[in-house]
């Protein structure tokens, strides 16, 4: 049972002559196995949370419980994927799956670990690529492998921040249908935290989509999305739901975009 | 068609190239052991042995890279008419010939000195790879750790920056003044030589560390040692090679100096020996030797360096 539970999550940057609020007040709580995407226009927090998530940065204010431990630190049992650098260039794509697994496995043999790297190279069609070094792979492969190490170290949770945002669309299809196979290829689908920009992204994938608002972050808005899975991207692009869905979505978008666009500009003519 | 008859000709005007330098040698060959230009005794059979080492080199090199032969062809090329040039001169007397002196009897000082100067080499290579690599083994664990941590940095790397443009020749009167003999003074001469920049280029490699990379490494969970030597050192290694480089070119010249000052073998007190006796064929000699362990040692390095960053050079 892994839950992630957000609870008064605040993040304040304190800058030379003011200070922004990144997020404020953020109540969320994740049931075990649930598929959660975050959405919202660039600025309004949702990769500060992520990283408040991971323990990479710490909240001004609130906690976050993951299982049964409060996230003070970076930890083997959370996973995360970044739009990119994720991947170490030094080190081979296998290279890279084998250091990942050996430091999140101690318990681990070495012939295992070779075994368990050389299968999830195997699952994901990279075997032929094993010795490459991510700089000689395409983007689309780098997302690959950085999504398959997520996977292969395990995690109690995965947290991913925009992890397609840099590929094209083609590509992005195969990744976002590569992912759903790995997360629900095990008994039982992992909780997983998911950021996008991409409305379409987020309903394929997600179970509840969060919406966020900038300045300062917060929730606005979370939809249930309630269809079956597995789910066939073609078939659900003709539903009536799913229309009424990204057309509600966009319009929450959009409502926001006019409304930061309106406040810029009566800041511009307040400077005037 | 055209473009197919284009590459015939870059092609034939390679072979050309190939076969102007073997050309040169084989002239200079045949010149040297006719007529040669200086009289010292086995002048002419070294110098035409080392014309003769030079032409299979370069045979050689050609066939290891027979697809893109420019390069070697250049630089061989380049060689012959220096050599070429040496020669004009020398024998038409343009300057001095005491001072400059005609490669047969520089290359005579070989067959007279050869145990000076390998005892030499061997001299100057031994303090010089035991002071750059103990400079190394403490300039990388030091700014590993003086990059990763602020505080640290903060005071340190102002520090070296102030320390590092200090001649290490300096340090010599100390240094023999402290140390028990000249090989432990010059061995520590070489150290502060090389350290000072491999610090400052560790520092800046581990600083400039993409941070999002530090953030992937602290995901998975690793301990500190683990950063350090796994995530930090590789990726700070592109700027410790060039702090490295600029260590290795520093403390080669501060151990000619230090020869120069204070020693009785190596080839700065070679050099400078020879000089001081007006013997300007065996300094002569000796340059060519340094000039060619220097060309030796950066080999070396290059190739160190091309594995270390083999990930990097992926990119093309």
């Amino acid at each position: 049972m892994t839950k992630i539970e957000i609870n008064n999550v605040s993040m304040n940057y304190e800058l030379e002559e003011y200070s922004t609020s990144a997020l404020h007040n953020i109540n969320l709580h994740l049931e075990d196995g649930e598929f959660v995407s975050i959405i919202g226009p660039s600025g309004c927090g949702k990769s500060t949370l992520i990283d408040i998530i991971a323990g990479l940065k710490k909240p001004t204010q609130g906690t976050v419980i993951v299982g049964n431990r409060e996230v003070t630190g970076p930890g083997p049992d959370l996973g995360i994927v970044f739009q990119d650098y994720s991947l170490f260039p030094w080190m081979t794509a296998y290279e890279n799956l084998r250091f990942a697994i050996e430091h999140t496995n101690e318990n681990l043999e070495s012939k295992e670990i070779d075994e368990k790297a050389k299968k999830y190279l195997d699952i994901v069609g990279l075997s032929n690529f094993a010795n490459k070094f991510p700089n000689t792979l395409s983007g689309g492969m780098r997302q690959r492998l950085a999504i398959t190490r997520m996977f292969a170290t395990e995690p109690k949770v995965f947290l991913m921040d925009e992890p397609f945002g840099a590929l094209d669309a083609l590509n992005r299809v195969h990744m976002q249908d590569l992912l759903i196979y790995l997360w629900s290829r095990g008994e039982k689908s992992k909780t997983t935290l998911y950021v996008t920009h991409d409305v379409d992204e987020a309903i394929l994938l997600s179970d509840r989509i969060v919406v966020m608002t900038p300045l300062p972050g917060q929730i606005k808005e979370i939809i249930d999305i309630k269809f079956e899975r597995p789910r066939c991207r073609n078939d659900i692009v003709k539903c009536a739901e799913y229309i009424r869905l990204r057309s509600n979505l966009l319009s929450l978008l959009n409502e926001e975009m006019l409304d930061a666009l309106a406040e810029q500009e009566k800041h511009m003519r307040d400077l005037v | 068609m055209r473009v197919k008859n284009e590459n015939i000709n870059t092609k034939l005007k390679m072979n050309l190239q190939t076969l102007l330098v073997l050309g040169i040698f084989l002239l200079l060959i045949i010149v040297t052991l006719i007529s040669p230009a200086g009289s010292e005794i086995y002048g002419k059979e070294i110098f035409a042995a080392f014309l003769v080492l030079i032409a299979f080199l370069f045979a050689f090199e050609i066939y290891l890279n027979r697809k893109d032969s420019q390069k070697i062809n250049d630089l061989f090329l380049l060689i012959g008419l220096i050599i070429i040039f040496w020669e004009i001169i020398t024998r038409l007397a343009l300057v001095d010939t005491n001072l400059l002196q005609p490669p047969e009897n520089v290359f005579a000082v070989y067959a007279v000195d050869y145990l000076t100067i390998l005892t030499g080499i061997f001299s100057s290579l031994s303090i010089l790879s035991l002071g750059y690599i103990i400079a190394v083994a403490a300039a990388i664990p030091i700014g590993l750790f003086m990059g990763w941590k602020k505080r640290l940095h903060n005071v340190a790397y102002p520090t070296a920056k102030a320390l590092g443009p200090i001649p290490p020749t300096v340090y010599i009167p100390y240094a023999i003044a402290l140390l028990p003999s000249f090989f432990a003074s010059s061995v520590f001469v070489i150290f502060i030589g090389a350290f000072w920049p491999i610090l400052v280029g560790v520092v800046g490699g581990v600083y400039n560390i993409d941070h999002r990379l530090i953030n992937s490494a602290r995901t998975l969970g690793l301990n500190d040692t683990t950063i350090m030597w796994k995530v930090l050192l590789p990726g700070a290694l592109p700027s410790i090679f060039q702090g490295a480089l600029i260590g290795l070119i520093i403390s080669f010249i501060t151990l000619m100096v230090a020869e120069i000052i204070g020693s009785s073998s190596g080839l700065g007190w070679y050099l400078q020996s020879q000089g001081q006796f007006a013997n300007y064929a065996a300094v002569m000699a000796g340059m060519i030797v340094v000039s060619i362990v220097v060309i030796f040692v950066t080999m070396i390095f290059d190739r160190i360096q091309d594995y270390g960053l083999r990930w990097q050079k992926a990119q093309n």
